[in-house]
């Protein structure tokens, strides 16, 4: 029962329909867990390969296999984590590049371009910063350590230090990492791949099959993925392409679908049957239905999420970071050129490759980074790309062979990353107290609800408190007018005013839906509007919009006249305007008080914080009565 | 020849209606409603459910095709082309008869608003009739008029002298009318209980 209950309200809470960068956001402290996971896990390598003895070394060598009769199939440990378990890692990475692709950020090329250079550029100049540094030994074929940047690490890191940094900077970030390890992943399939056999493909390209024909088929079970994967990666690992490749080429084949509106109808309807009427058979369609409103390439991202997070990347760092540090291998790894060719190449050629690319766009086009993210936030962010560690030193494994270079390559992939991650740090300290010194009432609202300007509801006169919200119609969940209205009247009477103001922000027709909505004021319909565009949200096409006008009661005829003349898209630039200058970049966002809400976002959250300034403001205003009496 | 599907009752419809007609045909120079609906019983046993339905159809409908379409006929007025608005009203012959109250209330509305559009619209070149078919309450079945279907036949037996091809008639001699003049208001009776 708790748990079919707690899946409807995923439905119905906003968070369930926002994806991309809003929710990544909202998990920002889960990237910091999993940042925190990762160093715990290079700490304990760095020890345990640092104890007394080698059980280190002999533990992550111990082999481990099938035998079936009289074939093997035997690998160490540390070769079951990097070519099996990492399929999963790769898999996971791959599930999001898709994602962000068909639904995401990168969906737009317009918007992800920018980003998307700078990791081209991030790809190749530190590969030609190290080339340069090394030219002439036999180190240059670990050109692909500098290439990629750690998603985890940099999410991680700018989850710490980048709280007060603009939202539109993180999206920079995870299009950027996501790029970067798409050309990650090709390096390592095309440049680190010997002794190719291309029989055993044929074994894979069978599992590939079968996977896209359950696809085709609608099999949306997860389990039943499971056993063609295997194949898969068994082909792949006996062909000699890198076997976590299989990862890859499985998470490309899974089908990735926005929620459809009829699934997630339906998905309702049974658990409204199951609430009705709680069986297990009901229990089990409502699961069901829930789990098929949601493509199979979310759910295996949100499954392995965990995974990756708790298990994976942690043990990969424990198998793969335990560098022997000793005086001697400390000096033989900073007089070698391998070593510096690594810190270069990741920390300056990161820094040089992601600024100036991204300062060239923004020359050609000076709006190509949007209004909130300024140079000095890319720059930062360039520090931290630098931070190079799981894949780094995954191809390390790859390129060396020789124990020494593994460990010079080991010490500078470690060293660019707190290199990297302190200079990020500090920039984005630097860049912070600058922030604040700037704006230091950035949580004041700028423009006092104004009752001869502002769309008001309740007495400004007898009020003792106000609300301001600045809000769109990009969810059929934002809380409607009508209950926000019966809600303040019921729980404070006339003791609080409420105003609305636009904030349109992405949302295609966002801004002629704002405009409609002050057309419908001309007829004194601005809440009955405002109600009947909720409950046609998301807003996809104009006829939407006309129909809630219908509803709303509107002289259509009018109403198209003065939306078609925008008549109020002044006061909507006015509120935009006003949110640019208090840097708000997500809706709704509400201010009691004429103080920024910082909070969640849920009727109830709300109400509270409204309920306590009302108390406060009431305590306020009876003291100095007490006083005097 | 057009045709289409509206609800009167919704204004995004009659409007969708307006718009298709317009793209079909580039102008309107007529518009005739005829919507409506009839249920009788007498007053204390009347349903209000069926009344919010006779005054969403019969009169709501009517002011959104009304309105909706003004527009464009007042372009044709403009334009010194024809521009004709013909609503079909309902009067009894027995008003003594109780079944039809609420009914007979509207249809007096429908009048009272014809009256009023003709003197707003008049001077700017639109005319507004209304064709009123005697309705009465009838023993047979023979005179039923599509347009007014019978709701309940427990109780009414309907009909009105209003068959489709009289009112066409009517419209179509109200259309070609010199614009100078406007048939204002017709009274349509059946012969034989006129």
């Amino acid at each position: 029962m708790t748990n079919v209950a707690g899946s409807t309200f995923a439905i119905n809470s906003p968070d369930a329909t926002r994806r991309g960068p809003i929710s990544r956001l909202r998990r920002s402290p889960e990237a910091l867990r999993g940042a925190v996971v990762l160093i715990a896990g290079t700490v304990a390598a760095l020890v345990w390969a640092n104890l007394a003895g080698d059980s280190y070394e002999s533990f992550w060598h111990l082999p481990l296999g099938l035998e079936l009769g009289g074939s093997r199939f035997e690998l160490d440990l540390q070769h079951w984590v990097n070519d099996a378990v990492m399929a999963v890692f790769f898999a996971h990475i791959t599930l999001e590049v898709r994602r962000e692709l068909e639904l995401g950020e990168l969906r737009d090329w317009r918007r992800a371009s920018v980003p998307v250079i700078a990791a081209v550029a991030g790809l190749v100049i530190p590969a030609l910063i190290y080339v340069g540094i090394t030219w002439g030994t036999g180190a240059v074929g670990g050109w692909g350590i500098v290439v990629s940047t750690d998603t985890a690490f940099v999410l991680g890191m700018l989850a710490i230090i980048g709280r007060v940094m603009p939202p539109q900077l993180r999206i920079f970030l995870v299009t950027l990492a996501v790029a970067d390890d798409v050309g990650a992943l090709g390096v390592i399939a095309f440049a680190y791949t010997d002794h190719f056999t291309p029989l055993p493909l044929f074994f894979a390209v069978g599992g590939l099959a079968m996977i896209a024909a359950m696809r085709l088929a609608g099999v949306w079970r997860g389990a039943l993925y499971l056993l063609p994967s295997i194949v898969v990666w068994v082909g792949f690992f006996l062909s000699g392409v890198h076997a976590t490749l299989a990862g890859v080429a499985i998470a490309l084949l899974l089908p990735i679908f926005p929620t459809r509106f009829d699934d997630l109808r339906r998905a309702q309807d049974h658990v409204r049957a199951f609430q009705m009427s709680p069986t297990a058979s009901y229990a089990r369609t409502a699961n069901n239905s829930l789990a098929r409103a949601v493509s199979i390439n979310e759910r295996a991202h949100r499954a392995l999420t965990p995974y990756v997070t708790w298990l994976i990347l942690p043990i990969f760092a424990l198998a793969n970071a335990g560098v022997n540090v000793t005086r001697e291998s400390l000096v033989d790894a900073f007089t070698s050129r391998l070593t510096w060719g690594i810190i270069a190449g990741l920390v300056i050629g990161k820094i040089v490759a992601i600024s100036v690319s991204t300062w060239i766009v923004t020359r050609v086009r000076p709006d190509a980074l949007g209004p909130a993210v300024r140079m000095s936030h890319i720059t930062g962010l360039s520090m931290l790309a630098g931070m190079g560690f799981t894949i780094s030193l995954f191809v390390t494994e790859l390129a060396f062979d020789d124990s020494v270079d593994v460990s010079r390559a080991q010490i500078g992939v470690i060293a660019a990353t707190v290199l990297a991650a302190t200079l990020g740090a500090v920039a984005f300290a630097v860049m912070s107290a600058l922030e604040r010194r700037r704006s230091p009432h950035r949580d004041r609202l700028v423009r006092p609800l104004d009752p001869s300007r502002d769309r008001v509801l309740g007495d400004p006169r007898s009020a003792v408190v106000n609300v301001v919200e600045y809000g769109n119609y990009a969810t059929p969940h934002s809380p409607a007018a009508r209950e926000m209205r019966r809600e303040m009247e019921g729980r404070f009477g006339s003791e609080v005013v409420y105003a609305f103001r636009h904030l349109p922000l992405e949302q295609p027709l966002g801004l002629s839906a704002a405009i409609a909505n002050e057309a419908a004021a001309l007829q004194g319909r601005f809440w009955e509007m405002r109600d009947e565009l909720i409950r046609e949200a998301p807003i996809e096409n104009e006829r939407q919009i006309r129909r809630a006008a219908a509803s709303a009661g509107l002289n259509l005829r009018r109403f198209e006249h003065d939306w078609g003349d925008a008549t109020g898209a002044q006061r909507v630039d006015e509120d935009l305007a006003d949110a640019e200058a208090m840097h708000l970049h997500h809706a709704p966002t509400y201010f009691i008080d004429n103080t920024r809400y910082e909070g969640s976002i849920d009727a109830d959250s709300v109400n509270a914080a409204v309920a306590a300034a009302r108390n406060s403001a009431l305590r306020r205003s009876e003291q100095p009565g007490a006083q005097a009496g | 020849m057009l045709s289409t599907v509206a609800d009167v009752t919704s204004q995004l419809e009659v409007d969708d209606a307006r718009a298709a007609a317009i793209r079909r045909f580039g102008r309107i120079d007529l518009l005739v409603v005829s919507s409506g609906v009839i249920t009788g019983s007498a007053f204390s046993e009347g349903i209000p459910a069926d009344w919010a339905e006779m005054i969403d159809v019969n009169l709501r409908g009517l002011l959104h095709a009304s309105q909706t379409f003004a527009e464009p006929l007042l372009d044709n007025a403009d334009r010194g082309a024809p521009a004709d608005i013909v609503l079909i009203g309902a009067t009894s012959t027995d008003v003594r008869a109780p079944r039809f109250a609420v009914f007979n209330a509207l249809s007096a509305a429908i009048k009272q608003l014809a009256r009023a559009l003709r003197q707003e619209y008049g001077p700017r070149g639109m005319r507004v009739h209304i064709i009123e078919p005697g309705f009465a309450a009838d023993q047979s079945d023979e005179h039923r008029n599509a347009s007014l279907p019978v709701r309940d036949k427990q109780h009414a037996r309907a009909a009105s002298a209003g068959t489709p091809d009289a009112i066409a008639a009517v419209v179509t001699l109200a259309a070609a009318l010199p614009r100078s003049v406007n048939l204002a208001e017709v009274l349509l009776l059946p012969t034989e209980t006129a």
